[in-house]
């Protein structure tokens, strides 16, 4: 079922080992996520963007950075070949908005990807061993979440000079916390279960522990994290560009595309209108697929 | 009771000296000051004469003490960029535009919020509880500065009903400087969030508690809808509302960077995007420490208003991160 | 029409003859303060008001040039005093305070004559001292003042003693400024620096006795403020409104036909849709979006008055690390120059010419010795095959090889981003190589442009005139300056006109040289001046803002002071 989203999917031995029913909670869990309409109808989204992404180049009439002095600022339909319009330097917004999705999804899942990273291993360290490392880690969250997140990444940015990698890396540094502390409150719950305890009195050694058993098992929550964090960090990134701290130019950002739009929108109305409609598509289509694998893993779990 | 309040306090006051040295330390580590280099590199003596009168030639470490001695005392410091008024000034005068803007958000976002949700609750499944269901989806997805530009595009553009932006600036005003036109967008496209999640909430917990057995009892017995509502329903749905509270308001009084950006609202959020690019350290510094000081206190008020409302929420759980 | 008789004796006489003509002809004379009649299409002297619209996002804390130059309450200014000089249309030096001026035969020291009979609003005489205070507030360490390199960067050392003085090495006293009596101020320049007189129009002028009593920030309280310039300061309350009126002491060069302009704070986002409602008289041009242009040139009467002037002589260009590889190679430069298709991009990327014109070289048509002529036009044109052939010559053929490039902007606003983005990709497109444009904060990049060496390797920027010469606006470019672009023969030409005295024929000569080795040699590639320019309200008439220059262009041209005497509110609405 994550496959086609691309959230990562679990092992599938390292569960089987866990947990001796997964197979049929996974199972569950796909039959779930499938009777679910909306879910799937984020499904249907996000598979589109994935592939507008990925297949840019073979889908958009234009290169994104290419530009024609005679069809600055045209409105949809001006030119055929412009169905969207053109932008205020002459290129076709049509290709613009389609490659704008590969950078929304490389901004997004590189995030949340570090996340994972960072948070994962710091949230498991703090939970599984407790006392001083649990004392720091912690105190680290707390602070970190004092900051305002959007605030700190500007500052950030305004430190390391915007740019793609920099707006990555500043996403980064708050989105780490939340995983960090679902981790943390996991396998502060795993560690004392029956399975944990045998595995330490068979003498197994306490990195293989967590490894194996703690981690998996904490995936769950962690992964409804992501699949929700996914469009957060959309929203950021397009945030970022929308305020003029994001991506270089000629890449194209549809926050990037919204915040020039500004100076323009009396006027040329068109440059405004489809970024937006991008952005409020892919928000629903991440939001709902989030949801619709919340619900599927966590039945428990009320909307 | 007092003594939780005395530890979230003491760890408040640990997290903002934590923030206070990050800030000031990644501040100072980008290039620039409170000079203007555009024409070409000053001559040094008339950038040290500057950096002087800043108090910016002594080592990093110093002036953070320098700093943290006089907001010890509330005194923040002067703004780079407005000189002739202090930091605190400064901040109240922005912030006040914020909060008006936050307070009309929360006025509007809540009062419809709840009067949706129940609506809804009231009306499952009928075609308004999809309404609403659908228009809270939206509202909690779709960024605020989408929705900003959507409003933009209709009532300003294609239709001149309401200005394109400002506050108290471009419009009509019903009381003086207060209630004008161009409030109306803004607060609107603000507000359209938390109302959704406020709506959301409401909806969810009313129509749990409308299920829950002592609510079903006391109707059996005969007791009036009109008072098992007030009684049971809408008490018992007030927990997730002030959750909804705790995690909206500190947003909204802190203001929208985005919304400030494209309404052009003089708020605290614009100004700390100018401060950044005009390296007013004191601003910066003022700016986080607020924000962080803000949540930090409406966490803590959050979690004391669930004792209130629910006697079993009891506070003090140790270890909690 | 405008009254320049200066002496005290002149003007009472003035006055008691508009006095006279009061009583004999009852209220039938629309006649100013000063007594100066109105045109006949005038509305009544109590409705001369015009409004000017002030940026409430600003950062801004004082009238006074010597004060603060970047943080200056920039919708009203250079209202409480009247500088040394004054510039009129055409660009020609004219006297302001001073009637008259010379330069001893070392050619530095130079004398300026004070007006007889100048007063501040208070009674107070104005005198050479109110200037040699005002300079040596400016010069001291301790004022720290925010334009303290400008008189150390005119001409060979600036003023003398300047540079020590702001160092702290010198008393403020050892200043080359210096008052020798009531009427004379004496400036001495380290070295020979001839376009002095025209640099004087920065010659602002504080009271000495306001300065000793209530310190440079006089002027931001009505009760203090004291001006000797054509208005006096009624009503201050930064971000909400600035009024000022005329000031009934004035006795300068240039008396006001307006009774008071008032500036009213707003968000200038909001500027054209308060000119459209009718609450504003005036839109500075920066404040203008490309969609608010459009509506512009599609509005005949909006057009008409939409006045386009010089401004500062902004010339946008593109400027290169010429130290390092890959722009050390002149044929890089070469074709990254003639890979620029200007015509095109000012034409439809700019805004058109309303807003801007091609540029081939750095002086914009205009400018004292700038090419009128187009006779440097065939260095930096747009030919994309041979900027090809420039580029293979330089061993990168069809782009090959090409490192990929980041150039860097200056916080530009969308408007002018996309204007550098159509150049990049114009290069970019036509050379088949990688063109990334970042948009950086303005204190990183110029961090990066001034640090020595570079740190800059491409990067797009303007820069504006500080003084009418070109020894200002080709002295940016020599090796010492802020690019990182060396040619000896260029230094030493630029070096030797600015200080060249009493031949100016070969002066411009020498500068046109200069030019011509600036654009052959591809200091900078020049894509556009930029045309400046105000929307004026149709009823806010005078001769200053309405009558063409020598060049045809009419509309408020830089430092001209002399416009807000004879602006006058029109009737016929």
């Amino acid at each position: 079922m994550a496959d086609a989203a691309g959230s990562p999917s679990p092992p599938e031995a390292l569960v089987l080992e866990g947990i001796s029913e997964s197979r049929t909670f996974w199972q569950d869990a796909r039959r779930r996520f499938f009777r679910n309409r909306l879910a799937v109808l984020g499904l249907v989204i996000v598979s589109f963007l994935v592939i507008l992404a990925v297949f840019a180049d073979l889908l958009a009439p234009f290169p994104y950075d290419f530009v024609r002095f005679d069809r600055v600022l045209k409105l949809p339909f001006v030119f055929p070949e412009n169905p969207l319009g053109t932008d205020e330097v002459g290129r076709d917004y049509l290709s613009r908005l389609i490659y704008g999705a590969r950078t929304s999804l490389i901004v997004a899942f590189s995030v949340q990807g570090i996340a994972l990273l960072i948070g994962m291993p710091l949230g498991a360290l703090a939970g599984y061993f407790g006392g001083r490392v649990d004392f720091v880690i912690t105190r680290i969250i707390d602070i970190m979440t004092a900051f305002p997140s959007l605030l700190f990444a500007i500052l950030i940015i305004s430190v390391l000079g915007g740019g793609l990698r920099t707006i990555i890396v500043a996403l980064s540094l708050t989105s780490w916390i939340i995983i960090a502390r679902l981790t943390r409150s996991q396998v502060l719950t795993l560690r004392e279960q029956d399975f944990t305890v045998a595995a330490r009195a068979l003498g197994a050694p306490e990195w293989r522990i967590m490894m194996r058993h703690l981690l998996p098992n904490a995936l769950t929550p962690i992964l409804v994290a992501v699949s929700l964090g996914i469009p957060t960090a959309i929203f950021a990134e397009a945030g970022l560009s929308f305020l003029g701290l994001g991506v270089n130019d000629p890449i194209a950002s549809w926050g990037k595309m919204v915040g020039v739009s500004n100076a323009y929108v009396r006027v040329y109305w068109h440059l405004a209108l489809f970024p937006t409609l991008a952005i409020a598509l892919t928000m629903l289509g991440f939001s709902f697929l989030g949801d619709g694998i919340r619900d599927a893993l966590d039945p428990k779990q009320e909307r | 009771m007092t003594r939780y309040i005395l530890e979230r306090f003491a760890s408040l006051i640990l997290v903002l000296f934590a923030v206070s040295i990050i800030v000031f330390t990644l501040m100072h580590s980008v290039p620039g000051g409170p000079f203007d280099e555009s024409k070409g590199r000053l001559p040094p003596a008339a950038k040290e004469n500057i950096l002087r009168k800043y108090g910016l030639d002594k080592p990093v470490w110093q002036q953070y003490l320098n700093y943290m001695s006089h907001a010890l005392r509330f005194d923040f410091g002067i703004p780079y960029q407005q000189p002739q008024t202090t930091v605190a000034k400064l901040i109240g005068k922005t912030w006040a535009v914020t909060v008006q803007v936050g307070l009309m958000t929360i006025l509007v976002a809540f009062s419809l919020g709840i009067f949706a949700g129940m609506y809804a609750a009231y009306h499952q499944n009928s075609w308004i509880d999809n309404v609403v269901t659908f228009t809270a989806t939206l509202g909690v997805t779709v960024p605020n500065f989408v929705v900003a530009m959507w409003f933009i595009l209709f009532f300003a553009v294609a239709r001149q009903w309401l200005p394109m932006g400002g506050w108290s600036s471009s419009g009509q005003c019903l009381i003086g400087n207060y209630l004008c036109t161009d409030w109306i967008l803004p607060v609107i496209a603000y507000a359209l969030a938390p109302m959704a999640i406020v709506a959301r909430y409401t909806r969810a917990s009313i129509v749990d508690v409308k299920r829950a057995d002592y609510v079903r009892t006391a109707r059996a017995k005969g007791v009036s809808e009109r008072v098992v509502m007030r009684r049971h329903v809408f008490r018992n749905a007030q927990i997730p509302m002030v959750t909804a509270l705790g995690t909206e308001i500190p947003n909204l009084i802190t203001g929208s960077i985005f919304i400030e950006s494209i309404f052009r609202i003089n708020g605290l959020g614009k100004f700390f995007v100018t401060s950044t690019l005009n390296r007013d350290y004191p601003m910066i510094m003022a700016t986080f420490l607020l924000v962080a000081l803000l949540w930090g206190i409406t966490y803590m008020l959050t979690d004391i208003a669930y004792t209130w409302i629910d006697p079993r929420v009891r506070l003090g759980s140790k270890g909690e991160g | 029409m405008k009254t320049k008789t200066y002496g005290w004796l002149g003007r009472v006489l003035a006055l008691t003859t508009a006095f006279a003509l009061l009583l004999g002809f009852g209220l039938a004379q629309n006649t100013t303060i000063l007594g100066v009649e109105l045109p006949a299409d005038a509305v009544p002297y109590d409705e001369q008001v015009l409004r000017v619209p002030c940026d409430n996002t600003r950062n801004e804390n004082t009238f006074d040039f010597p004060v603060g130059v970047y943080t200056r309450f920039d919708c009203i200014e250079e209202l409480f005093q009247d500088t040394l000089v004054d510039l009129d249309k055409d660009f020609n030096v004219i006297p302001a305070s001073a009637e008259s001026w010379s330069v001893a035969e070392d050619g530095r020291t130079w004398t300026f004559k004070l007006h007889e009979g100048l007063v501040w609003s208070d009674g107070t005489p104005l005198t050479a001292y109110d200037y040699e205070a005002t300079f040596q507030l400016t010069a001291s360490p301790e004022m720290a003042w925010d334009f303290a390199w400008f008189y150390s960067f005119i001409g060979e050392g600036g003023i003398e003693n300047w540079g020590e003085i702001i160092a702290g090495e010198l008393p403020v006293e050892e200043l080359g400024v210096r008052a020798i009596d009531d009427l004379t101020l004496e400036v001495v320049t380290k070295g020979v620096f001839p376009p002095l007189p025209g640099v004087m129009n920065f010659a602002h002028v504080m009271q000495k006795k306001a300065l000793e009593e209530h310190g440079p920030f006089y002027n931001n309280d009505p009760a203090t403020s004291v001006s000797s310039g054509p208005y006096v300061l009624v009503e201050f309350d930064p971000g909400n409104r600035i009024v000022v009126e005329a000031n009934p002491m004035y006795r300068g060069y240039r008396p006001p036909n307006l009774k008071r302009i008032e500036g009213i704070y707003m968000s200038p986002a909001t500027y054209f849709a308060a000119f459209q409602n009718g609450e504003i008289d005036r839109v500075p041009y920066e404040r203008l979006t490309p969609a608010d242009f459009a509506i512009i040139e599609s509005d005949p009467v909006l057009s008409a008055n939409y006045l386009r002037h010089f401004g500062d002589f902004r010339t946008d260009y593109l400027l290169f690390d010429t130290f390092n590889p890959p722009f050390d190679d002149l044929n890089v430069r070469k074709a990254f120059a003639m890979a620029v298709d200007r015509e095109s991009i000012v034409a439809n990327v700019f805004g058109g010419e309303i807003k801007a014109m091609p540029a081939h070289s750095m002086l914009m048509p205009g400018y004292p010795s700038s090419d009128t002529e187009g006779a440097l036009a065939g260095f930096q044109r747009f030919d994309c095959d041979a900027a090809r052939q420039h580029l293979a010559d330089a061993g990168y053929p069809g782009g090959d090889g090409f490192p990929a490039q980041e150039m860097w902007l200056r916080a530009e606003a969308p408007a002018m981003a996309a204007v550098y983005q159509a150049s990049a990709a114009s290069i970019a497109q036509c050379l088949d190589i990688d063109i990334q444009v970042s948009n950086k904060d303005n204190k990183v990049y110029m961090d990066a442009l001034n640090a020595k060496p570079t740190q800059l390797e491409l990067g797009a920027v303007s820069y504006g005139m500080d003084f009418l010469d070109p020894a200002n606006l080709l002295g940016i470019w020599v090796s010492t300056g802020r690019h990182s672009w060396q040619n000896d023969e260029f230094d030493r030409i630029v070096a030797e006109a600015s200080n060249l005295v009493g031949n100016p024929v070969l002066r411009d000569q020498m500068f046109r040289d200069a030019e011509r080795i600036l654009v052959d040699d591809v200091g900078g590639v020049f894509i556009a001046h930029r045309w400046q320019g105000d929307l004026w309200q149709p009823y806010v008439l005078g001769d200053t803002l309405r009558e063409p220059d020598a060049t045809g262009i009419s509309g408020k041209h830089w430092s001209v002071d002399e416009l807000w005497s004879d602006l006058y509110i029109r009737a016929d609405q």
